[in-house]
């Protein structure tokens, strides 16, 4: 099988116009950790010098590896180029760039931070790449804002490199390095909102319930997409046994707890008669999307001499109104009830949020997890955004398998489930060879990264705590030449490639 | 006999014809696929130095050809050959190895010079390493289609489509028997766009089918409106004047629609790997998409093959992916096949609506994808896809070229004594692929062989 490299323009929309010469596709990886393409080799050779050097103008441009039937086998970017001219090598990689950069220091014992200063010309061409750059000595302001801009001139392009080395050959060569999609994930760092709603601010005032208004409820459109589990809102004042505060979530104004998506229900032993904020979990959880209309509802079968008072604030949101006499009416002067609402997130829905917040490259998420896990939202800028989905997907599921996150061609991360482990049922088979085949027992180049592999000719006479003839693909490295495979089990460095005859 | 050898760059050419005293000819090439030849001649003029300026161009060519195979400097220089004139002119490029210049050189005896009668002949022994050969003249190939009667050269039509009038051919053939050579030869299809339209080419796929000198590959498509699952409906932009739609409302994978592979079918497909193409006349972006063959045909229960899923875009026509014919016999052109059930599997988070004109069956025995870097193949413009000089080109006139294609796949060659079916597709610069679009089609090559 052969092996082509397909070049698009740093746009990825329209082919690139390559330098004409003879290119070879060395090697493609593919791992786990990742996020599925890992890198590429290829070589470029010209009788021309000018063509070799075109190739200095091609980082990040976008690649794709297919072979001679037009399946695609490898997709990602050019990340270094190193021309070989006579004896010497020179070339230019976007490792090390950094066209914004931030700067902590310390000034007078006290941390600062500089606000990011970015180079625009270079991260419209190749992306933006955030660096951090810090000094732990005492520095003005002045110094480190001047350190932060030598920073930015030094790091803003890709970097150049040169090498001697012998063995010239006629004409000119370029090794070509590429990287995967899931490469660009690691260029920056990633910050999100906590999963949380509010209205508590705007100046107070108070409102009766029980004695002025027997309902209340207030509108209010999600800004983000997450699972609220606690509906707080600011209440006290006099019951009576018997008496009663219901709180909830609902899609309609009038539709009053305990009707509505969720909501509490307290009495009045467990109301205070000092106002403050009441915080009450929600059962069930209630999916709030992303810019659809809500409304917190309160109600409440007080008699008329007893009362709660519910804090309100200034108007900000509408609609929002109470019930009284059989109707509903909008507060007089306008103002909202103040509530808090918390919530946790699905970890795909928090890395969905974290590639549509900061991802360069890829278009989104696509999960096909049944299983997911719900956990607070987190990203507190500290961490590059493929750092943060690492851990996320290392959560797993409620089976107790991970997630895998792969960058398809379309760039999109796909999330799924790690498959079980099922001997009888492995998506693969290798042999003793490094030989790999599929289900029907043909000879497959098939990628066996994120797959069940067993080894077809390898018998396992008795039962065992562990059963080594099978493993779970934690990385692999086809070498085009040889036409194979070198897989990577979990867990473990590379066995597959001892007492290979290299 | 009367032999013919010459050494050339096209401008210079030496006729070592009447000078031969032993040429032969090798059939063995090197590791690096090269043929390494020596020739003796007797060189010779009306005057010793017109002999040796023929033994120095000798000596130049020698170091035009090292130029152009180390930096592309000037052009090929070749050896040509035929043994009597009733052969065909082979040539093969001469490529010199800095590594080994004796190689590639010519040695004379010597000649005193300065004497009164000097001798006007030089005993020389020629070498070269050479590639393997290839007609010095193009030969244009003759081909078939539903749009003729009998093969022909000179341009045959074919459609951005394949549909039940005999005419709407979206393939052309070549004889086995009109591929000459011994080995593998490329070729240059030239492509003139003739639908009158303002839209250009901008995306032209070339599935080429080459199994047998008899090929039994005779399905391109898979109308739309024959498979189950969808609901019909009347489009003049499809072909056969049909399209089918399936709507579904769930996010997880859904069965759209079923096409039966009866045996018939099965056995034309026999032996060829394909890739499945979805032409649609509305846009599908946004769903996920793959293919399934499954057995048995009426409520099958088990998945023989599957293409890998795919993000469909607005394009028109959406590669899904390869499948070998028949599965589990990749290669083998087995018959009799029991009938399978050929599913088209969506899935969108929420559903959609999913429109397919029909399913066009690329072989990918050779496969090229091209794609214009900007501008593309206007009405009346041709594209040249020449794998024997490895180019590219497109041009208005017929004079000026320009390299607007990239490509991605392999070469194609033509293998000789083989039956091939070339089958194309294209779209347009605004995604579209209009089944009315047609162009002319003609194929060159050049027979190679490994003995001059």
């Amino acid at each position: 099988m052969k092996f082509f490299p397909h070049f698009t323009t740093r746009a990825l929309t329209l082919p690139l116009a390559r330098p004409r010469g003879k290119y070879t596709v060395k090697s493609f990886s593919w791992a786990v950790d990742k996020f599925g393409p890992d890198r590429a080799e290829i070589d470029f050779e010209s009788g021309n010098i000018a063509d070799a050097m075109q190739w200095i103008n091609h980082l990040r441009c976008g690649v794709e590896i297919l072979d001679e039937r037009g399946n695609a086998h490898w997709w990602g970017f050019v990340n270094s180029v190193s021309i070989q001219i006579d004896e010497i090598a020179i070339g230019a990689t976007l490792d090390g760039m950094g066209n914004k950069v931030t700067f902590t220091y310390s000034e007078g014992g006290t941390t600062k931070a500089l606000a990011a200063i970015e180079d625009t010309a270079s991260s419209t061409e190749f992306g933006k790449r955030e660096f951090e750059g810090s000094m732990s000595s005492d520095i003005t302001t002045a110094q480190a804002t001047q350190r932060q801009a030598i920073l930015l001139d030094n790091l803003k392009y890709p970097l150049m490199s040169f090498s001697s080395q012998g063995g010239a050959q006629p004409g000119y060569r370029v090794s070509i390095t590429c990287m995967g999609w899931g490469e660009t994930l690691h260029w920056k760092f990633y910050s999100r909102a906590a999963a949380t709603f509010s209205i508590d601010d705007g100046g107070y005032g108070d409102s009766e319930l029980g004695t002025v208004h027997d309902a209340i409820y207030q509108g209010f459109v999600a800004t983000q997409t997450f699972y609220a589990d606690k509906l707080s809102i600011w209440v006290g004042g006099s019951g009576h046994a018997g008496d009663y505060v219901a709180a909830g979530i609902a899609a309609a104004p009038e539709t009053l707890p305990p009707s509505g998506l969720s909501s509490w229900t307290l009495d009045y032993t467990e109301l205070s008669h000092f106002w403050d904020w009441t915080d009450v979990a929600l059962t069930p959880k209630v999916l709030l999307t992303s810019g659809v209309t809500y409304y917190v509802t309160v109600n409440t079968n007080l008699r008329s001499y007893y009362y709660y008072k519910i804090r309100t604030c200034g108007q900000i949101y509408s609609p929002e109104g109470y019930y009284r006499a059989g109707a509903w009416l909008p507060f007089s002067p306008a103002s909202n009830l103040m509530f808090r609402l918390t919530g946790i997130v699905y970890n795909t829905q928090q890395i969905a949020d974290s590639i549509t917040a900061g991802s360069e490259f890829l278009a989104g998420a696509d999960s096909k997890v049944a299983g997911d896990q719900l956990s607070a939202a987190s990203g507190d800028g500290t961490k590059k955004i493929g750092e943060f989905i690492a851990e996320m997907l290392s959560v797993g599921t409620v089976n107790n398998r991970r997630i895998l996150g792969t960058v398809t061609r379309e760039r999109y991360l796909r999330l799924e489930e790690e498959p079980a482990t099922a001997k009888a049922d492995c998506v693969l088979t290798m042999d003793t060879k490094r030989n790999l085949y599929n289900r029907a027992g043909k000879a497959t180049i098939e990628c066996p990264v994120g797959q069940w592999v067993r080894l077809r000719d390898v018998y396992m006479p008795t039962g065992a705590v562990i059963d080594p003839t099978y493993f779970f693909c934690e990385r692999a490295d086809f070498d085009c030449a040889e036409g194979k495979w070198s897989v990577e089990p979990r867990s473990s460095d590379s066995p597959w490639m001892l007492g290979k005859v290299v | 006999m009367a032999a013919t050898l010459q050494i050339t760059d096209g401008t210079t050419t030496i006729d070592l014809s009447n000078y031969i005293l032993d040429y032969v000819p090798s059939s063995e090439a090197d590791d690096n696929g090269l043929f390494a030849e020596t020739c003796r001649a007797d060189i010779t003029d009306s005057t010793l130095a017109l002999a040796l300026a023929k033994i120095r161009s000798i000596q130049l060519l020698f170091t035009r050809a090292l130029d152009y195979t180390e930096r592309h400097i000037g052009v090929p220089v070749y050896v040509k050959f035929k043994l009597d004139s009733t052969e065909t002119l082979y040539r093969a490029e001469i490529k010199p190895s800095r590594d080994d210049p004796k190689a590639n050189s010519i040695e004379h005896d010597e000649q005193v010079l300065g004497c009164e009668i000097p001798a006007l002949t030089f005993e020389t022994t020629i070498r070269w390493t050479r590639t393997i050969g290839e007609a010095d003249a193009e030969v244009e190939l003759p081909l078939l289609n539903g749009s003729i009667a009998e093969k022909a050269t000179g341009g045959v039509v074919i459609y951005n489509h394949a549909d039940g009038t005999a005419a709407h051919d979206n393939r052309v053939k070549i004889a086995g028997a009109d591929i000459g050579g011994v080995v593998e030869a490329g070729c240059r299809i030239e492509l003139t766009n003739t639908y009158n339209n303002s839209a250009k080419d901008r995306k032209i796929i070339i599935g080429v089918d080459a199994k047998s000198s008899a090929s039994n590959f005779a399905i391109t498509a898979l109308d739309g409106a024959i498979a189950t699952g969808g609901t019909n409906a009347a489009d003049a932009n499809c072909s056969g004047g049909w399209k089918t739609s399936f709507t579904w409302a769930t996010s997880v994978e859904t069965l759209a629609l079923t096409w039966t592979l009866a045996t018939a079918n099965l056995n034309l497909f026999a032996g060829h790997p394909l890739r499945v193409f979805l032409r649609t006349p509305t846009s599908n972006a946004g769903i996920y998409a793959r293919m399934r063959v499954r057995y048995p045909a009426t409520s099958p229960d088990t998945i023989l093959a599957e293409t890998n899923e795919v993000l469909l875009s607005a394009d028109e026509l959406q590669d899904l992916g390869e499948l070998f014919f028949p599965p589990g016999f990749e290669g083998l052109t087995f018959g009799n096949l029991l009938d399978s059930a050929l599913s088209l599997y969506v899935r969108k988070s929420g559903g959609s609506v999913l429109t397919c004109d029909d399913i066009l069956f690329m072989p990918t025995a050779k496969y090229l994808e091209l794609k214009a870097v900007g501008n593309g193949i206007a009405y009346n413009e041709k594209l040249l896809i020449d794998s024997m000089n490895d180019y590219i080109w497109s041009t208005s006139s017929g004079t000026g070229y320009v390299a607007l294609f990239q490509a991605s796949g392999a070469p194609i060659l033509l293998r000789p004594g083989v039956e091939h079916n070339l089958v194309f597709a294209f779209q347009d610069d605004a995604n579209v692929a209009a089944i009315a679009r047609t162009h002319s089609v003609r194929v060159y090559y050049r027979p190679r062989r490994l003995t001059l």
